[in-house]
C-alpha cells in the first residue's frame, strides 16, 4: 500500500522542519521521548488526537511523528526546534481564549517545560508508523475496483433462469434454504405492474397474461410495462426521493420554486428514454456546461442542474456567508449521498468520524461548489420576478413582453400609492372619534382644570381640537384634564392617549389611570411622535368596572414646555379585531371636510387594485433552476464549521480515500482551474471505473424491485454500511450496468426475468428459523404501497385518475411565502401523486399520512408504517368516501349481477377473484349493513351499502400490501 | 415483561376487536422471533431509570419573551440607560452602538423563595415556590427559524426528529386510545410540522396536531377524528375489513406488518371515541375553567389549550406542546405587546399549575416555559423594542423532578449574555430526557447507517437543578 496522499501531500507543504529520522536517535534522546514526552502525549492528547481513540480533532493526531509533522486544519503545529513559534505551546500555554489545550485542564508547567524542551532539540520522535488511518479504511471493500465474478455453481439446476439465480441460489443451498415456488400469475402480474408503473393491472391486461401460455409470457408484461409512460412517473419518483425534489423552500422562508417541476418532468422523461445513468449524473451536476445539439437540448440540459438548486435554504439567515456555506453544504450532501452512497457532511466541523473522509476532502468538494453559483442576490419577499436564487430563461419573445408590461404597471400603482401615503401623512385636520373602535373621550368632553387653550395648530388631532396648558410656568400642577370614560362592561381594556407632539412639548408629562386595582401613573414624552391611528400612544392595559369608575388624568406637574391632552380612548382587549374604521360615503366625508379619511380611503382603495393587479400577474416567465459557472477558486477548511476560523487551504478535488484504494485515479487536477471543476467532479462520479457509482445505484434497483437491498444500508457505503449479503452479485450486477450502457431498464428487465423474483411471498417457519429477516431470499418479501401508488390506485380503480403527464403544479400568483398547509388539500386534483404540488412542510395530507419521503432530505428508504392516523384517514377521510361512492356507481352501472359486481371489485382492488368464503362473506355483509340503514331514505340504501362495500375494500390490508 | 397467554397468537387477534392488548401482542411477537420493529411501538417502554418525570407539558412562547422584561430582573438597566454596552460585554452583538433599555415593568420578589417575577405576570408570581428559573440559557441562531428548530429538534440546519418524537419514541405512551404525542395549536411559521416531526423516526412517533394558531379552539380535532358513519354501522363496516384481513392473515400465517394494519384499525376505531370526549372541555366544572380562564377575555384561548393539556396529561399522552404562537416578538412596542401577551397566558399557567398540583399531578408532569431565545438589554429602533438573543435567556421549569423555588444560573448584569451555570438547548433537552428516566447518550435511532441522538455530540445534565 503506497503511502496515502494525505500524509504525501502534507509532508510536501509542509516539510520546513528537519526531520529526525527513528533510527538517528541517540539513546538519550530516545529515553527521554519514551520517559517524559510519552506519557504526557498519551495521557493528555490521545483521547482526541490519536487512531487508537479514532479521533483527531482539527484534523490532527499526535499518535506519531507523521502526525505532527502533517499538522492540523490550521496547520503546522510543531516547528522544530523553535517552541515559541509551535502552535502546539501556544495551545498548551493556554495563551490565547481562542486555543486552549488540553480544554479541561491545563497542563502542570513541569509538563509544559518537557514538551518546550523536546521541542527545542528538534522533537526527536521514534514513533515510526505512519497515520495510517486512510490506509486501513482505503481497504474497505466498497472502495475497491469492481470485480468481474463468475456466476457460481449450483445443485438445483432447474430453479435459475440467469446467472442472478446462480449467485442467490448459491447462498440459499449453502444455508440450506430452499426458495419459495413461484407466485401464480396473478400475483405476479400484479406486483410487476405496481413495480413498473405504481398502478394495478386492468381486468384486460390479466385476461391476456393468463391466456399466454408461451414460455415467454412474462418477458412479453415486463417489455410492455418498461415501455409504459407510467413508467418514468414510478421510478422517476424513486429518485425524486433522492433529490429531495420540492415546489417550495422549506424551512423557515417558505417561498414557492415555480420553476421546480421542470426538474421534475426531466426525471421522468430520462427514465423513460432509459437516458444511460452516466449521462443522467453528468447533466444534473453539470448539464450547464456540456456540448448541446440544438436549443431545446441546452433548456434540458440547464434544467437538469436543477438537482443542485432543490435543497432548502435558510434564506432568513442574515450572514450571507453562513447562507452559502449552508447551500454547499446541502449540494455535498445530495451528491455524495445520492449517487456516491457516502455521508460526507459530517467532515465540514470534524474529521469524519468513521469514514475515511477528512476535513480537507470536504473543503476540496466545497471549493468546486463555492465556484458555482446558486444563489441570486435577489429578494424572495419582494416584488417582482427577483429570486433569491439562479434562473435561466426559456421563454418566448411574447412572454418576455408580457412580463416587462405587468412589471411597468405594478411599478405604476406602486408610485401612486407611496405618493397617496405622503397626502395622507401630510394632510392637516382632525380625526374622527365616533369612526374609531372603543370608547373614546375627547377632551370636548373631558373634565377641565385651570386655564387650558384649545388649538388646532398640529395636525392629526382627534374631532375638533385639543388643549395645551400654555406652558405657563406659575401654572405647572394646578392644571389637570381628566377623562372619564362611561363603560359598557367590566374587564381589561387597552388605554391609548392623543397628543400632538411637537419640540416644544414637555418630555415628562404625567398621566395617571384609575382602575379597579387602582392608581397608575406613568410619566410620557409629548416630544415623541404616536403610534396608532396618527394620534395616540399605548398606556397599558388595566382592568376597570362597568360605567363610570375610572379615569385617566393629565397633568402638568413637574413639566417643562407645553402639556397636550386631546383624547383617551379605551379599547376592550377581545374586540381588536373590530377596530377597522366603518366606511362612509365620500359626499358625506367631503361635506364633512374629513380629507384624512378621503385620502385613507384612496389609499385603501389603491391597495386593493394593487391586490388585483398581483392575481393577474401573467405565469411566470419560463424559467429553469440551474446553477451558474463561477470563479474557480479553492476554499480553506474552515475549523469546526466556522467560517471566521479559517485554517489551510484546501485544493478543490474528490474525495482522496477513492483514489487511495487504486480503484481510480483522477484524470485531471482541478485546483487551479478557472472553472468551478464540477465537470471535472461529474466525470469523477460518472467514470466507469468508479467503485462506488454503478454499486450504489444497482443496489437502489435491487431494493426497489426485491425489497431490501443487496447492501441494507442503502446510501451509506462507507465504513459503517451493512456488509453486501451477496457481494459477487453486488458486483456482477455493477458490471452488467457498466457494460450494457448504463441502461436502468435492462438491469430491471435482468432482475425481473429471474427466478428470484418471481417467487411466491410464502411463509415458511423452518426457512424463518434459520433466516428471520429474510437477508438470502428464501421468499419474494411483501410490500407496503407507496403513499403515491395507493392514491393512484384508488382513483384507478374508480375511473377517477387523470393521466395527464407534466406540466406546472403551481398556481401562478402565490404569495411570496406560502402558508405550508395552504396546497395540501389536494382531494379535487385527480392527477397522479407525483404531480402534485409538493410543498416543504406541507405536502398533500394524504402523501403526509403514508410516509411520504419528506423533501427537506435525501430519502433512499422510506419508512412503511402502519399508523391510527393512516387508519383514519382510510376510515373518515371526505377523499376515501368520495372515490368509494364513485366506485360503487361504476360497479353498479356495469352490471346488475351482485356476484358479477364482487367479482369485478375483487379483481380491482386485488387482481384476483374472490374465494367462496369471501364471496359469501360480502353478500352477507351486503345485506345485513342495508338492512341496518333504516334512518337512511330507502332509495339511497342500495347504493349505500355498495358503496360501504367498496369502502371496505379500499381499507383492507391486502389492497395496501403488495405480495 | 412476559405474558403467558393460552389463546394462540391468531385467536388472539380475531379478539382484537375488543380492543385489548397491545402488550400481549408485543410479547407475542417477540416469542415468535418477529422483527422488534414490528410490536406496538407504542406500548409503554421502560426508560434507562425510574424517572421522576413520567410526561411533560411544553408551554411555547413563541417570538422570544424578553427576559429582562419578565423573570431575569437587571436594575441597572435603569441607572446606566442611554449608554452602550461596555467594550468587553460586546461579543456577538449585532449593533454596538444600541443603548442600554431599562424594562418598564416594576418586578417583585414573589413568594418565600423570593424569585424577582415581573409585574406583567401576577398571577404566575403567586406560584413562585413552585418554579425553577434558569437564567442562563442560551442557543444558536439569530434567526426565528433557526432558534425554534434548534429548542424543538437539537438541530438548526438539518431536519431533525422532534423532541416529542425522541420521547415517544425512548418512552412509548401510557394510552394506547391516543397519539402518544400531541401538539395544541402549533404554528405552521418556523419550520412549522418540522417542529413536531419525527423526521426520521417512524411516523407513529411524531406530534398528532390539534388546531393551529390563528383559529379557535373551540373546534379543533384531531384529523378525521369524526366517524363518517353512526357507530354500530361503521363497526359492521370494520367487522367486515378485518374478518377480509384475517382470512389473509390465515393463508400468510405469519405477517406482523398485516397485524399491525389489523390493530391500526382496531386503534382509530377507540381513538373516535376517546378523543373528542378528551378535547370536550365543557365536561370540566365552571370552578376548573374560571381557573384557567375560559371564556373570559383576553385568556379564552390559552385557557382551553392549557385545560386541555390537562386533560391530555391526565390520560397518560407522553409529551404535549402548548404554543403562545408568534406573539412574543417585540421589536417595537414592547411595553404594550408584552404586556397584552402576558395578560392572555399569565392566568391560564398559573392555572395549569395549580390545578396540575391539586390533582397531584404535578409531582410526575414536568412543565416547560420558555421561547427560541431571548431579547437584547439594548434598545432597537423606536426606544420600545428590542432585537433577537440567543446569547442569553431564561426559561423555566416546575414539577416532574425538579427543585421548586429556585434560580440557575445568570446572566450578565445588564442581562445580555449568560454567564454563569450556563445552560444551552442541549443541557436542556439532556436533562428533560434525564428527568423522563432517559440516558440521552443512549437513547439512539440507527439511520443512514449512524446511530443519531437528540443531543448528536452535546449535552450536560443540569444536576444543580434536580430534586
Amino acid at each position: 500500500m503506497s503511502l496515502p496522499k494525505i500524509i504525501f501531500f502534507g509532508a510536501l507543504l509542509y516539510l520546513s522542519c528537519n526531520l529526525l529520522a527513528a533510527d538517528k536517535l541517540t539513546p538519550s534522546q530516545r529515553d527521554f521521548f519514551e520517559s517524559k514526552v510519552r506519557p504526557i502525549l498519551v495521557e493528555s492528547c490521545y483521547s482526541c488526537h490519536s487512531l487508537e481513540a479514532g479521533k483527531s480533532k482539527g484534523g490532527l493526531l499526535l499518535d506519531s511523528r507523521a502526525g505532527w509533522q502533517k499538522g492540523g486544519d490550521s496547520g503546522l503545529v510543531i516547528v522544530s526546534g523553535k517552541p515559541d513559534e509551535s502552535r502546539l505551546i501556544k495551545a498548551i500555554e493556554w495563551a490565547s481564549e481562542d486555543l486552549q489545550m488540553p480544554p479541561k485542564e491545563k497542563l502542570g508547567p513541569d509538563k509544559i517545560q518537557v514538551l518546550r524542551q523536546w521541542i527545542e532539540a528538534g522533537a526527536p520522535d521514534p514513533r515510526v508508523q505512519a497515520a495510517a488511518s486512510q490506509s486501513i479504511t482505503a481497504n474497505h471493500w466498497a472502495f475497491k475496483s469492481v470485480q468481474v465474478p463468475v456466476p457460481p455453481k449450483v445443485k438445483d439446476l432447474k430453479w435459475p433462469r440467469t446467472p442472478i439465480d446462480q449467485f442467490i441460489l448459491a447462498e440459499l443451498e449453502q444455508k440450506r434454504l430452499k426458495p419459495a415456488p413461484p407466485a401464480d400469475k396473478r400475483t405476479l402480474l400484479r406486483r410487476a405492474t405496481f413495480d413498473l408503473t405504481g398502478l394495478p393491472p386492468t381486468a384486460a391486461e390479466i385476461e391476456t397474461f393468463l391466456a399466454d401460455q408461451t414460455p415467454d409470457a412474462f418477458t412479453k408484461v415486463v417489455d410492455r410495462l418498461l415501455q409504459s409512460p407510467h413508467f418514468g412517473e414510478r421510478w422517476g419518483r424513486h429518485w425524486l426521493d433522492l433529490a429531495r425534489y420540492a415546489d417550495s423552500n422549506g424551512l423557515e422562508v417558505n417561498t414557492p420554486y415555480p420553476n421546480a417541476w421542470r426538474y421534475r418532468d426531466y426525471v421522468i422523461k430520462s427514465f423513460n428514454d432509459d437516458k444511460p445513468y452516466r449521462d443522467f449524473i453528468r447533466e444534473q451536476l453539470a448539464g450547464d456546461l456540456l456540448p448541446v445539439k440544438d436549443i431545446a437540448d441546452q433548456h434540458e440540459k440547464w434544467i437538469a442542474t436543477g438537482f443542485l438548486m432543490l435543497g432548502p435554504k435558510a434564506l432568513g439567515e442574515p450572514d450571507r456567508t453562513r447562507l452559502i456555506m449552508d447551500v454547499v453544504d446541502e449540494q455535498i450532501d445530495v451528491t455524495t449521498r445520492t449517487f456516491l452512497g457516502l455521508t460526507v457532511s459530517c467532515a465540514r466541523c470534524h474529521d469524519h468520524k468513521f469514514d475515511p473522509i477528512p476535513t480537507r476532502d470536504y473543503y476540496a468538494l466545497a471549493g468546486i461548489f463555492h465556484s458555482t453559483l446558486t444563489l441570486d442576490d435577489g429578494n424572495p419577499l419582494g416584488a417582482g420576478a427577483a429570486r433569491a436564487w439562479q434562473e435561466r430563461p426559456l421563454g418566448t419573445l411574447e412572454q418576455i413582453r408580457q412580463q416587462e408590461e405587468y412589471d411597468r404597471e405594478l411599478q405604476r400603482l406602486q408610485a401612486e400609492l407611496a405618493q397617496l401615503q405622503q397626502i395622507q401623512q401630510n394632510l392637516p385636520g382632525g380625526i374622527d372619534s365616533s369612526q374609531m373602535a372603543g370608547v373614546v373621550v375627547d377632551n370636548l368632553k373631558a373634565e377641565v382644570t385651570g386655564n387650558w387653550r384649545a388649538s388646532n395648530y398640529s395636525t392629526n388631532f382627534v374631532d375638533k381640537n385639543y388643549l395645551h396648558d400654555g406652558d405657563e410656568k406659575s401654572a405647572k400642577g394646578k392644571k389637570t384634564v381628566r377623562f372619564v370614560p362611561d363603560l359598557p362592561r367590566a374587564g381589561a381594556y387597552e388605554v391609548r392617549l392623543a397628543y400632538t407632539p411637537r419640540f416644544d412639548r414637555a418630555t415628562n408629562v404625567p398621566v395617571t389611570i384609575h382602575s379597579e386595582k387602582g392608581e397608575k401613573t406613568i410619566r410620557l414624552n409629548q416630544r415623541l411622535a404616536t403610534e396608532f391611528d396618527k394620534a395616540f400612544v399605548y398606556l397599558g392595559i388595566f382592568d376597570f368596572a362597568a360605567g363610570t369608575n375610572g379615569s385617566v388624568t393629565v397633568g402638568t406637574e413637574g413639566t417643562k414646555g407645553f402639556v397636550v391632552a386631546d383624547a383617551v380612548q379605551f379599547l376592550p382587549l377581545e374586540s381588536q379585531s373590530t377596530m377597522t374604521m366603518a366606511m362612509r360615503s365620500e359626499a358625506t366625508l367631503k361635506s364633512e371636510g374629513k380629507s384624512a379619511l378621503i385620502a385613507a380611503r384612496e389609499h385603501a382603495q389603491m391597495q386593493v387594485k394593487i391586490t388585483d393587479l398581483r392575481s393577474q400577474a401573467p405565469p411566470p416567465l419560463p424559467a429553469a433552476m440551474s446553477v451558474q459557472e463561477g470563479k474557480g477558486h479553492n476554499l480553506q477548511i474552515h475549523l469546526r464549521g466556522d467560517p471566521q476560523r479559517l485554517g489551510v487551504e484546501a485544493p478543490r478535488g474528490f474525495i482522496s480515500v477513492v483514489e487511495q484504494s487504486g480503484a481510480l485515479k483522477p484524470e485531471t487536477q482541478i485546483a487551479h482551474t478557472q472553472s468551478s471543476g464540477r465537470l471535472e467532479l461529474a466525470d469523477w462520479i460518472a467514470h466507469p471505473d468508479h467503485p462506488l457509482t454503478s454499486r450504489v445505484m444497482v443496489n437502489r434497483i435491487w431494493y426497489h424491485l426485491m425489497g431490501r437491498g443487496l447492501v441494507d444500508t442503502l446510501d451509506n457505503f462507507g465504513a459503517l454500511a451493512e456488509p453486501p449479503t451477496h457481494p459477487e452479485l453486488l458486483d456482477f450486477l455493477a458490471r452488467r450496468f457498466s457494460e450494457r450502457q448504463w441502461s436502468i431498464k435492462k438491469i430491471i428487465r435482468e432482475i425481473m426475468l429471474s427466478s428470484v423474483y418471481q417467487m411466491g411471498s410464502e411463509f415458511n417457519p423452518a426457512a424463518y428459523q434459520k433466516d428471520p429477516e429474510n437477508r438470502y431470499y428464501w421468499r419474494k418479501p411483501q410490500k407496503h404501497l407507496e403513499a403515491e401508488a395507493l392514491r393512484d390506485s384508488i382513483l384507478f380503480i374508480t375511473g377517477e385518475l387523470d393521466i395527464t403527464q407534466g406540466g406546472a403544479p403551481l398556481p401562478g400568483n402565490l404569495p411570496p411565502v406560502i402558508q405550508t398547509d395552504a396546497l395540501a388539500a389536494t382531494d379535487n386534483l385527480h392527477r397522479r401523486s407525483v404531480y402534485l404540488p409538493i410543498i416543504r412542510n406541507g405536502a398533500p395530507e394524504m402523501l403526509q399520512t403514508f410516509d411520504f419521503a419528506d423533501p427537506h432530505a435525501v430519502v433512499a428508504r422510506r419508512h412503511a408504517t402502519s399508523t391510527a392516523m393512516q387508519a383514519l384517514f382510510l376510515m373518515n377521510s371526505p377523499f376515501i368516501n368520495e372515490r368509494a361512492k364513485a366506485w360503487a356507481t361504476r360497479l353498479l352501472q356495469a352490471s346488475s349481477e351482485d356476484t358479477s359486481r364482487i367479482r369485478t371489485a375483487f379483481t380491482q382492488a386485488f387482481g384476483r377473484l374472490p374465494a367462496p368464503r369471501e364471496e359469501k362473506l360480502t353478500l352477507n355483509f351486503l345485506n345485513q349493513f342495508q338492512a341496518s340503514l333504516i334512518s337512511f331514505p330507502e332509495a339511497e340504501r342500495h347504493q349505500r351499502a355498495w358503496a360501504a362495500f367498496c369502502h371496505s375494500l379500499l381499507t383492507t390490508a391486502e389492497f395496501r400490501f403488495v405480495n | 415483561m412476559k405474558i403467558h397467554h393460552p389463546l394462540s397468537r391468531r385467536e388472539m387477534l380475531k379478539k382484537c376487536s375488543s380492543g385489548f392488548g397491545y402488550l400481549a401482542l408485543a410479547t407475542l411477537a417477540m416469542e415468535n422471533a418477529a422483527p422488534l420493529s414490528m410490536a406496538n411501538p407504542l406500548a409503554p417502554k421502560p426508560g434507562h431509570f425510574p424517572g421522576r418525570a413520567k410526561r411533560v407539558i411544553f408551554l411555547f412562547m413563541h417570538g422570544g419573551p424578553s427576559q429582562v422584561d419578565t423573570f431575569d430582573y437587571k436594575p441597572l438597566l435603569a441607572r446606566d440607560q442611554e449608554k452602550t454596552l461596555p467594550e468587553s460585554m460586546r461579543k456577538g452583538v449585532a449593533d454596538p452602538s444600541a443603548r442600554l433599555l431599562p424594562s418598564p415593568f416594576e418586578f417583585k420578589k414573589q413568594g418565600h423563595s423570593g424569585i424577582e417575577i415581573s409585574e406583567i405576570f401576577p398571577e404566575i408570581g403567586k406560584c413562585a415556590d413552585d418554579l425553577c428559573v434558569i437564567r442562563s440559557m442560551h442557543t444558536n441562531g439569530q434567526d426565528h427559524g433557526q432558534a425554534v428548530l434548534k429548542l424543538h429538534t437539537g438541530s438548526e440546519t438539518q431536519v431533525r426528529p422532534s423532541v416529542g418524537a425522541w420521547i415517544t419514541y425512548g418512552l412509548g405512551s401510557e394510552n394506547q386510545n391516543l397519539p402518544g404525542f400531541v401538539t395544541i395549536s402549533p404554528s405552521p411559521l418556523t419550520g412549522g410540522p418540522q417542529n413536531y416531526g419525527s423526521a426520521f423516526l417512524p411516523a407513529v412517533y411524531q406530534g398528532t396536531a390539534i388546531g393551529r394558531s390563528g383559529t379557535s379552539l373551540t373546534q379543533a380535532q384531531i384529523r378525521h377524528i369524526q366517524a363518517n358513519l353512526p357507530p354500530d354501522l361503521q363497526r359492521q363496516q370494520l367487522d367486515f375489513v378485518q374478518s377480509l384481513n384475517r382470512l389473509q392473515l390465515e393463508q400468510a400465517r405469519t405477517n406482523a406488518a398485516l397485524e399491525g394494519v389489523i390493530e391500526s384499525y382496531e386503534l382509530a376505531f377507540r381513538m373516535q371515541t376517546e378523543a373528542p370526549e378528551l378535547t370536550d372541555l365543557s365536561r370540566e366544572s365552571q370552578a376548573t375553567r374560571d381557573l384557567y380562564g375560559v371564556d373570559q377575555a383576553p385568556t379564552d384561548d390559552f385557557a382551553r389549550q392549557c385545560l386541555l393539556a390537562r386533560r391530555f396529561a391526565e390520560k397518560g399522552v407522553r409529551f404535549i406542546q402548548v404554543s403562545h404562537s408568534f406573539k412574543w416578538d417585540q421589536h417595537a412596542n414592547l411595553r404594550r405587546e408584552h404586556e397584552r401577551n402576558a395578560r392572555e397566558v399569565d392566568k391560564p399557567i398559573a392555572g395549569l399549575l395549580q390545578d396540575l398540583k391539586a390533582r397531584d399531578l404535578l409531582k410526575d408532569t414536568l412543565v416547560i416555559w420558555g421561547g427560541e431565545f431571548g431579547r437584547t438589554p439594548t434598545a432597537q429602533g423606536s426606544r420600545d423594542g428590542r432585537d433577537h438573543n440567543p446569547h442569553g435567556f431564561t426559561i423555566w421549569l416546575a414539577g416532574g423532578g425538579v427543585k421548586p423555588g429556585m434560580v440557575h444560573g445568570s446572566t450578565d448584569e445588564y442581562g445580555y449574555q449568560a454567564v454563569e451555570n450556563k445552560v444551552h438547548t442541549h443541557d436542556l433537552h439532556a436533562t428533560i430526557l434525564h428527568l423522563l428516566g432517559i440516558n440521552h447518550e443512549k437513547l439512539t435511532y440507527r439511520y443512514a447507517g449512524r446511530d443519531y441522538r437528540l443531543t448528536d455530540i452535546h449535552g450536560n445534565i443540569v444536576k444543580a437543578i434536580l430534586a
